[in-house]
């Protein structure tokens, strides 16, 4: 009597005893392992165990209720055993013998040895590759990081050096790979180291040269080619890992400082004219871009542009430590693709804000100065500013309650007047805009506050515009104009706005007595 | 490899063979695994069958096969290969390097 078990084979159903069942699950396993490496394994052991189904179902149809040892067997006999199949070599195994112990790719304990057949160095990296199971670059790699940041490394690698024996016999690198150590296996390994002695036998011709060499007793430059050959892809190695690090590094830092930027961040701290000013983008742009999608554009196109070459390095890395195998073709047109894309959003962005401040108006004022002396004083008017403002002279300012902003972008020229007997001061005003006309209400509304009493003409160091406005690169300049034999004396405070005259320079011209003549300023002590 | 293997050589004209004359037999109909073993089998092309399904799934990866399922009453369905556009391309190919291959072969074997 037996014991039967009910299964499900592609989709049908049966009931087997346990006899058949066994031979039937041997078989799959069998199927299994020979195709383990197979794309669309799964596909391929779907048909067969579909129709394997199809034919067991044959054969029980002659009134037999339960599938039996025979009945699987000859549905093997018709299927073909595994070894049987004609694989992509159109070789099968026939070959081999298999009683019981039909399929001989069982893995068995696995030892660890070095490779002499596969290495770099020394073949430590290879035979811990094939006794974890992964690819010895990997290993390598993390080898090199550990020298290199970590500083240990070498020393382990001699110990392991040491301990870890030579692969040497044929049993011994099949033990290291893990492959069932019998006369089949041997036998293919001889044969293909067969293969080889005689294929390196057969360069013989080409070699000559060289063993004469090696016969002369210059194995000596032998063992140096060699070692230069290592050297040289070590070093490839190496320079490929350094590659991805540096630049790892550097797009991890201009990653996050993109992404926070785009996120609000961006407060810079610069020094501007000699102030140590503290300003954040955010609160600037929309003053600058009429689109809040520009500075978006822009951002984006300049971390492409800086970022797509580092990527382009580090791909460059991968492919030196996986001999160029890592890195899939046309990956470098992508790369391109991007960078272009990168050059044409940064151009989008920066086109539409040029257009904003391509056309330029000026406004002029002209104002006269009934000053009672011949000397005229100038100051700094500082009346209406913010302490803030006044205590650290920023070079920008946004007034939130009356929505306006301050600049200091004004400067004040020097002329001589020949056209009439009165100190004169010409104020201009400048703006730009898309359109002029739109230039030259923006320049008519930039706001400057200058008054005179007693004999003082004061003048501020900041213009003001609407915020509505927008920045459109406000700026005013100021002339004085000065008769013959007028006197002046500029306040210190005024020397960063003073623009030179003649062969005076702003700061020389500030807190002096000048007297102009013909056109000459005079130093009057 | 400069040695001569017999089996080796066997194998290689048997794969390039095996795969034309599937392709062939399909040309004109859509045929299904067991159907294609027993025309080949009786073409006195034996092949076992487990052979036949990496075989086609490779054909079909390659977009030089397709197939369709049909239930079938007695059993699990069936797959029911056919030739796509490519293929056809591809079996007209194989065709002329068959007939230029098999003149050449008479040619020095007389």
């Amino acid at each position: 009597m037996k014991k039967t078990v009910t299964i499900n084979l592609g989709g049908s159903i049966f009931t087997a005893d346990e006899d058949a069942f066994a031979r039937l699950q041997d078989y799959l396993n069998a199927l299994e392992r020979k195709f383990k490496q197979t794309e669309s394994k799964d596909e391929i052991l779907d048909d067969i165990e579909s129709r394997f189904a199809e034919l067991l179902l044959a054969e029980i149809n002659t009134n037999t209720r339960v599938v039996t040892l025979t009945h699987v067997e000859k549905v093997i006999g018709i299927m073909g055993r595994p070894e049987d199949f004609e694989d992509d070599n159109g070789e099968s195994d026939a070959g081999q013998q298999h009683e019981n112990q039909f399929y001989n790719y069982i893995n068995t304990r696995k030892k660890l040895y070095r490779d002499g057949d596969n290495r770099v160095i020394g073949g430590v990296c290879a035979g811990l590759g094939h006794y974890f199971g992964i690819d010895a670059v990997w290993i390598r790699l993390a080898w090199l990081l550990a020298v290199f940041s970590l500083g240990f490394g070498v020393l382990i690698y001699f110990i392991l050096y040491l301990i870890m024996p030579k692969a040497r016999t044929t049993a011994e690198k099949l033990e290291m790979q893990g492959k069932a150590v019998n006369i089949d296996n041997i036998g293919k390994k001889v044969d293909a180291e067969f293969h080889r002695i005689r294929k390196s036998f057969e360069n013989i011709d080409e070699k000559k040269v060289e063993q004469r060499f090696r016969k002369a007793g210059n194995q000596f430059f032998g063992a140096i080619a060699q070692i230069a050959q290592f050297f040289i892809r070590f070093m490839s190695k190496i320079i490929g890992v350094g590659m991805i690090v540096i630049s790892g590094f550097i797009l991890f830092f201009l990653a996050i400082a993109f992404i926070a930027l785009i996120a609000g961040a961006g407060t810079f701290n610069t020094n501007i004219n000699g102030v140590n000013t503290s300003f954040s983008v955010w609160e600037w742009f929309p003053l600058i871009f009429e689109h809040a999608y520009s500075p978006y554009l822009i951002i984006v196109g300049t971390a492409l542009i800086v970022m797509i070459p580092f990527v382009s390095i580090m791909a460059g890395g991968i492919s030196f430590v996986s001999s160029f195998k890592g890195i899939p073709r046309g990956f470098g047109m992508i790369l391109f693709g991007k960078w272009i894309l990168g050059v044409i959003l940064f151009a989008i962005g920066i086109v539409g804000t040029a257009n904003d401040f391509s056309q330029k108006a000026v406004y002029t004022e002209n104002q006269v100065i009934e000053n009672t002396s011949d000397t005229l004083f100038i100051a700094l008017n500082t009346s209406g500013l913010n302490e803030e403002l006044l205590q650290n002279q920023w070079p920008f300012w946004q007034d939130e309650e009356n929505g306006m902003v301050l600049l200091n972008n004004v400067r004040l020229n020097i002329e001589y007047n020949t056209t009439s007997n009165a100190f004169e001061l010409q104020k201009k005003f400048k703006a730009h805009a898309s359109k002029t006309n739109d230039a030259h209400s923006k320049a008519k509304r930039i706001y400057l506050q200058s008054n005179h009493f007693e004999n003082t003409l004061h003048v501020p160091a900041y213009l003001s515009f609407l915020k509505d406005d927008m920045w459109r690169n406000q700026h005013v300049e100021l002339v004085l104009r000065i008769p013959n034999n007028k006197s002046i004396h500029i306040d210190y405070q005024l020397y960063t706005m003073l623009e030179p005259y003649k062969n005076f320079s702003g700061d020389e011209l500030a807190d002096r007595f000048w007297i102009m003549k013909q056109g000459e300023l005079i130093e009057l002590n | 490899m400069a040695d001569f293997n017999l089996e080796n050589t066997k194998a290689q004209m048997r794969k390039g063979v095996l795969e034309y004359c599937i392709l062939s037999l399909m040309q004109h109909k859509e045929m299904y695994p067991s159907e294609i073993i027993d025309a080949l089998r009786s073409a006195k092309l034996i092949v076992v069958e487990g052979t036949l399904y990496p075989l086609l799934t490779r054909l079909k990866n390659a977009n030089i096969l397709s197939y369709r399922w049909e239930e079938s009453k007695s059993g699990p369905p069936r797959k029911y290969y056919q030739l796509t556009q490519e293929g056809r391309l591809l079996l007209g190919e194989l065709k002329e390097t068959w007939n230029e291959l098999s003149k050449a072969v008479e040619t020095c074997s007389k």
